[in-house]
């Protein structure tokens, strides 16, 4: 699947682009961190949602959604930590205006490949 | 092994009693009444510190539905339980108390994963330079591919 990485050192055009991308960050970090404790909550209790992605997601026969989750958990625990740190960071000192463009670009991206990679599609098919 | 009865046919055995199953019974009702006010009591902290579910949901950077989940929930990490507790301005404390008085203040550090303690997100919050956290970002940017080849090749493994 293709995931070209964007344009990530260009800047935005207005506040209110930066804004929106900054909320986008949110959300996306957010989801990641419902997503890892989700790794550790037994499947009966995940949101629907969540089930049918992951169960969709399964790439290999024999491996279940938790294995999945759980595994990508764990490969990606410094990248999850990283960003989290770096939202919460940004959050408690300012919100996005203390965040340079491509930090900010650099952060939705990851938090997108992340994601994308969890769920097994394209990183322009992830919402938000 | 002869002569050993298992634990669960000892169990049943002592649950045949109507007297021990009539007491069995008592306590689950107990704990279950324990388990409410548990529940009830994680609702009140929060309104009692003048929070919504919204509002502590944007604090910690989650759903609200995922603020509901834990406040329903009957057993909790304590990383989450310790996480809820930072984002309302508090600090979890945990103690052991015995019957006979003593009492003791268990560390809890040492009990979280340290997984969960470097991710405990509410703990860090303002403690890491924002450039310094961004920078982070762009070495895991740069690295992905990487990252991502690892976790596919766990996939076929």
């Amino acid at each position: 699947m293709p995931l070209t990485p964007p344009d990530l050192v260009r800047s935005y055009a207005s506040p209110a682009e930066k804004n929106a991308d900054w909320q986008r960050l949110q959300q996306r970090a957010g989801t990641l961190r419902e997503l890892a404790d989700l790794a550790r909550t037994p499947r009966e209790q995940w949101p629907a949602d969540v089930a049918d992605r992951l169960q969709a997601a399964t790439p290999i026969a024999g491996e279940t959604p938790v294995e999945r989750l759980t595994r990508w958990r764990s490969v990606f625990a410094g990248e999850l930590a990283d960003l989290d740190q770096a939202v919460l960071a940004a959050s408690s000192q300012g919100g996005a205006s203390t965040v340079s463009d491509i930090d900010l670009r650099s952060a939705v991206y990851l938090a997108g490949r992340l994601l994308a990679t969890l769920y097994d599609v394209a990183l322009d098919q992830v919402t938000p | 092994m002869t002569g050993h009865r298992s634990w669960s046919a000892d169990r049943r055995a002592r649950l045949a009693d109507p007297q021990i199953a009539q007491a069995a019974a008592k306590a689950r009702a107990e704990l279950d009444r324990r388990e409410e006010d548990y529940l009830r009591t994680l609702g009140q902290l929060r309104n009692a510190r003048r929070l919504t579910q919204v509002q502590l949901a944007a604090i910690l950077g989650v759903s609200q539905a995922q603020v509901s989940r834990v406040e329903n929930q009957a057993d909790l990490y304590l990383s989450t339980l310790r996480s809820y507790v930072q984002a309302m301005g508090g600090e979890l404390e945990l103690r052991a108390v015995f019957a006979d008085g003593q009492a003791a203040a268990i560390t809890l550090a040492e009990l979280l994963d340290p997984a969960d303690a470097e991710t405990s997100s509410a703990s860090r919050a303002g403690q890491v330079d924002v450039h310094t956290a961004f920078a982070l970002v762009h070495v895991d940017v740069g690295g992905f591919d990487a990252a991502e080849e690892r976790f596919h090749a766990a996939d076929a493994a």
